[in-house]
């Protein structure tokens, strides 16, 4: 209809439940230098910025939606795709390289039928490549769900993860 | 306190500069050109392109200018080989990612890239890499955004949020993908004002609706003035040849200095619409007919003089159009008066601001806002009531917020609509619809209880204070937030707020003045400055939101029953002589009928005649059905108007004008600002300008008014209206002058403020008033209120001819509450029905919470849907103004 309704004061309705952002964000209102601690906070309960968290949360510390996601995007802490309940991380740097990392990262992301960055379709894993994590001792070294495993062939890569699956 | 200056050579030129300028600032002043492409004068500055780079002699790298303040005995080189080789390979740099498409590019030609890789004869591509493809971003209706060409300097975002205060953009991504552009590409908050248009400096940004319409060097540039509201923005119009392509503003000019909003900048293609009039028409059996000039001017005199022979001048009024220029409602006065002989004179402006007119004459002894706008910048307090600013008098609503964000001023707002600037205010005061009255003199018991009243101005300045001290002894805290709903602890905080403020300003709008009681709510806000001594000096004023370009000229030119040119009152002589010698006729002594007593006298039969000159009545009168009936009832109706808008359907003559791109005179803002109007292109057909058709038709009737420009017009305006005194043509060439603009030399601005000396006594009148509660009535539980939004301007005989804002905003709406929408099981989109005593309306359901529930709201801007329809109105007894803001309706779901 008319777009004055483009305007922040108009409140859109969301279909997100909000509850746990409104009692993050009440520790923060008003108070100076509180957008970074409260997108971490409403990060680690929601697992990411989804566009209606980030307009609700410029709603309510009172600023621009273009501030709020400005910084969103511009730390890599923040993510604005979905994450799954685990992270896989597969070391990328020279000592992983060097040991093979590319294959185990290739396998892995056939296996889950992800691309690196993406979350399964069910919403468990989200792999993503990193640099250097500084466990070269014992290269090739992928983190899952905060679980350091190292001096990994691909198969027990895939097997690391087949149990995590499992729920082990 | 004086100036610091210091000295430094540039170039082997010496430049002395104030402490605290940049080397950049230092450059300018000696017009040293230094290359910029992130530096805008009014903008933070950003230090981010580094094309500014200038060497120091003793420092070992180059340095910004744009950034780097200038010392004492600095000696500083613009131009070295090695700053042009730095320069030329920062422009290479940014030509690595910019598609070379300047022969197809709206800014070729007008591009500060393209100027900088000219003068830096940076010719090829030195990096040979491939540009990456980047789509455009089409999502704003007028503005387009190319990825391809952004130089990443933030102008743009800058603009917005400095500026405009609206942050719409922003920087998004980091490194090698950084962009600019709408968050999540969408348009949060974005008021289509185009100030990010007007800042960017190449081509990455360029305007929809003018895009490839002309080169640069083939548009000729006129300076003129907004047709819309009463800020009175300086624009420029941009034609090639017979044709108006564009409309751009310039910093450092008139009262906008570079701002616009969307009306104004986007708001032209009415001017070159197909269904203007072009010719003459009357109308007959077969419906109208087009006939010349000379036909339809005879026609129309001989009937007015008929009219006057057979039943006299009194049969016969007159309307004029707060659009038209000073210099034609002077002569539409003139016409009324002199040729036909009746004071049956009004215009518009009766029916939002009368109160305004009455109640600052009454008070103060001048009907106008007392200072300027743009000490609203630099006022410490500021109370606005009754107005959504920031949609309907953009600028001034621009200049509240940078008020607010970088002078620290306290706002206070009286509305109960939650709107953009409501989220500025220090204390927001919410009083039902209706109570403003209470709410004001709430504030004003506050202040005297507490002893914040500024004794000693009391004493000097102002007449009537005891007895006003005493009329509001009622209205403790307490009563009034039974009777308004505004918690009594807030409006202690608000009256402590503008009581100790050292400046504070009162702005108020048609929210205020549009109700049964306006003129005393009006008297009331004069009070609250009168108390706290805010008046009569610098950043202390008085500011009546007037809606339409040239409300404040159409009241100064005399359109007006009750007073002659410059409020000189008709009953009398000595002022209806100095007239009469100068037209050479004896003028009628009686008042004439207001607006609103001409609407009644013409459906009682009283009435026979009606000539409007720009205005549609029948949608801008609060009432659509005495309008009509009124109308209707008349034995010969002239109409005169761009378009054929309802009302000209009505007339028996229509008689087609030019519109304020097509036409030369002078408008009068509401800060009394005089400034000029200047045609671009030629009227469409056999259109005329008004003030044209007006001196034709004056020889018609046989009392010939000779003009042969709006010059001479003017001429005369300055000879009897004392206001208007040494004001001419050579002295509105720049900025404009604010009248009393009398000094002898015809030089100058004029007077930007009142003092004391220029009201009526010498001194200001407190008033005093009885309050009514609203009244309410049982078949009809809700209130609706009418008013204005930011992409319409009054009844849209401009505005819905506009494409872009037609088509952002296409049709009204009923704004109901949530709760409200609920209750009545109505969702977004859906049509409802609204019902009032006199009449029934559709419109679609919007549901938002901008207002309490119980109340509704509607825009007034569609003829489709003719909100005033609706309303019966109550005339405010003492300035005549037809109450229109509240009516109580009931809401039906339709289809059910
Ligand atoms: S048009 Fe105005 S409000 Fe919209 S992005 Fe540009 S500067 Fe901001
Ligand atoms: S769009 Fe224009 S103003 Fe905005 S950052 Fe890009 S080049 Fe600068
Ligand atoms: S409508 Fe008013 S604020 Fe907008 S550009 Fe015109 S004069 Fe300025
Ligand atoms: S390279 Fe993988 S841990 Fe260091
Ligand atoms: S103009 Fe100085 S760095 Fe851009």
């Amino acid at each position: 209809m008319c777009a004055e309704s483009n305007k922040e004061c108009c409140k859109p309705k969301i279909a997100v439940d909000l509850t746990a952002a409104n009692e993050i964000l009440d520790q923060y209102r008003g108070k100076p230098g509180a957008l970074i601690p409260a997108l971490q906070k409403v990060q680690e309960h929601y697992r990411w910025l989804s566009q209606p968290l980030v307009e609700h949360i410029a709603r309510e510390l009172n600023m621009f939606l273009s501030e709020v996601y400005g910084v969103v995007s511009f730390y890599s802490q923040f993510y604005t795709s979905p994450r799954g309940e685990y992270t896989i991380q597969i070391c990328r740097g020279t000592a992983c390289h060097v040991k093979g990392s590319l294959r185990i990262l290739e396998q892995l992301a056939a296996e889950l039928g992800v691309e690196p960055g993406e979350m399964t379709r069910d919403g468990k894993f989200t792999v993503e490549e990193v640099n250097c994590i500084g466990a070269c001792g014992i290269a090739p070294v992928i983190v899952a769900g905060g679980k350091t495993f190292g001096s990994l062939t691909v198969a027990q890569a895939l097997a690391a993860i087949r149990n995590f699956d499992s729920g082990v | 306190m004086a100036e610091e200056f210091i000295t430094l050579t540039i170039d082997d030129i010496q430049v002395s500069i104030e402490k605290g300028s940049t080397i950049l600032d230092a450059a300018c002043k000696q017009n040293i050109y230094v290359p910029t492409l992130c530096y805008q004068p009014k903008l933070t500055r950003f230090g981010a392109c580094r094309l500014c780079l200038v060497e120091i002699e003793g420092f070992r790298k180059l340095v910004a200018a744009c950034t780097t303040p200038a010392t004492e005995g600095m000696v500083v080189h613009t131009r070295t080989s090695e700053i042009d080789a730095m320069r030329k390979t920062v422009v290479e740099l940014l030509l690595l990612h910019h598609p070379l498409d300047c022969l197809t590019c709206d800014r070729g030609g007008d591009c500060e890239l393209q100027k900088l890789a000219f003068n830096l004869r940076v010719s090829d591509d030195r990096f040979g890499f491939k540009v990456e493809e980047y789509p455009v971003d089409d999502s704003n209706l007028f503005i387009q955004r190319n990825f391809k060409k952004c130089m990443l300097c933030g102008k743009c975002v800058r603009a917005c949020d400095e500026v405009r205060n609206v942050g719409a953009l922003g920087f998004f991504q980091r490194g090698f993908s950084t962009v600019i552009g709408y968050p999540y590409n969408k348009l949060v908050n974005c008021e289509y004002c185009g100030q990010c248009l007007s800042v960017c400096p190449v081509g990455a940004l360029i305007s929809k609706l003018s895009a490839f319409e002309a080169r640069p060097w083939e548009v000729d540039q006129v300076r003129s003035v907004c047709a819309y509201c009463s800020c009175g923005c300086s624009v420029i119009l941009e034609h090639k040849r017979d044709k108006l392509i564009k409309i751009s503003s310039r910093e450092g000019i008139g009262a906008n200095d570079g701002l616009l909003c969307l009306k104004g900048r986007f708001g032209y293609d009415f001017v070159s619409a197909d269904n203007r009039l072009t010719t003459p028409l009357v109308k007959t059996d077969k419906g109208f007919m087009p006939v010349g000039w000379a036909e339809a001017l005879e026609f129309v005199a001989k009937r007015f003089n008929q009219i006057k022979r057979e039943q006299g001048a009194a049969a016969i009024a007159g309307i004029a159009g707060s659009r038209c220029t000073n210099e034609e409602n002077y002569l539409f006065q003139k016409f009324m008066r002199a040729c036909i002989g009746t004071n049956n004179v009004d215009n518009y402006a009766r029916l939002e601001h009368a109160p305004s007119v009455t109640g600052l004459m009454r008070s103060l002894g001048v009907a106008a806002t007392t200072n300027s706008l743009a000490e609203l910048c630099r006022t410490d307090a500021i109370l606005l009531a009754g107005s959504n600013i920031t949609a309907s008098q953009v600028i001034a609503g621009i200049f509240i917020k940078q008020a607010v964000r970088n002078h620290g001023t306290k706002l206070i707002v009286i509305d109960p609509r939650s709107m953009e600037i409501t989220r500025f205010a220090d204390v927001w005061l919410r009083p039902k619809p209706g109570t403003d009255l209470a709410v004001i003199n709430g504030l004003l018991h506050i202040i005297l209880k507490s002893g914040w009243h500024q004794q000693q101005f009391i004493a000097e300045y102002t007449l009537g204070f005891d007895e006003f001290s005493k009329s509001i002894a009622k209205f403790t805290p307490k009563r009034v937030e039974a009777l308004t709903g505004v918690p009594a602890a807030q409006l202690e905080q608000a009256a402590q707020i503008f009581a100790q403020a050292d400046t504070g300003a009162v702005a108020y709008g048609m929210g205020i003045t549009q109700q049964p009681y306006g003129l005393d709510n009006v008297s009331a806000l004069i009070n609250l400055s009168l108390l706290t001594g805010k008046l009569g000096r610098e950043h202390c004023g008085i500011y009546a939101l007037r809606s339409s370009c040239n409300v404040q000229g159409a009241c100064d030119m005399g359109v007006l029953p009750d007073y002659l040119p410059d409020y000189q009152s008709v009953a009398q002589a000595e002022h209806r002589q100095k007239f009469e010698q100068s037209w050479g006729v004896k003028l009628p002594a009686d008042k004439g009928l207001y607006l609103p007593q001409m609407l009644i006298k013409a459906q009682a039969g009283q009435l026979s005649a009606m000539y409007i000159m720009g205005e549609n009545l029948i949608h801008a009168y609060p009432d659509y059905n005495q309008a009509l009936s009124a109308l209707k009832s008349l034995d010969f109706l002239v109409v005169q108007d761009i378009f054929p808008t309802d009302t000209a359907k009505l007339a028996d003559v229509i008689l087609p004008a030019a519109s304020y791109a097509e036409k030369l005179g002078t408008c009068t803002n509401m800060e009394r600002r005089v400034q000029q109007v200047r045609p671009a292109v030629p009227a469409p057909g056999e259109a005329k300008a008004d003030w044209e058709i007006l001196v034709e038709l004056s020889r018609a009737t046989g009392l010939a008014m000779n003009y042969t420009s709006p010059a001479e017009v003017m001429a005369e305006i300055s000879q009897l209206l004392p206001d208007y005194r040494d004001i001419n043509y050579k002295r509105l060439a720049g900025d404009g002058v604010f009248w009393p603009a009398q000094d002898g030399e015809g030089e100058g601005e004029g007077q930007r403020y009142f003092t004391f000396e220029d009201f009526a006594e010498g001194k200001g009148r407190f008033s005093t008033s009885e309050y009514h509660p609203p009244a309410g009535e049982e078949n009809y539980p809700f209130i609706l209120i009418t008013g204005g939004i930011l992409f319409h301007h009054a009844t849209g005989t401009m505005s819905r001819r506009t494409k872009g804002l037609s088509y952002l905003c296409p049709e009204g709406y009923i704004e109901i509450n949530p709760e409200d929408a609920d209750k009545l099981g109505i969702k977004e989109g859906e049509l409802v029905e609204v019902v009032s005593s006199v009449g029934r309306v559709q419109a679609k359901a919007k549901v938002d919470d901008r207002y309490q529930p119980g109340i509704v709201f509607m825009p007034n801007h569609f003829a489709n849907m003719p909100v005033n329809k609706l309303i019966k109105v109550k005339l405010e007894t003492v300035s005549h103004l037809p109450a229109s803001k509240y009516t109580l309706v009931d809401i039906h779901k339709l289809g059910v």
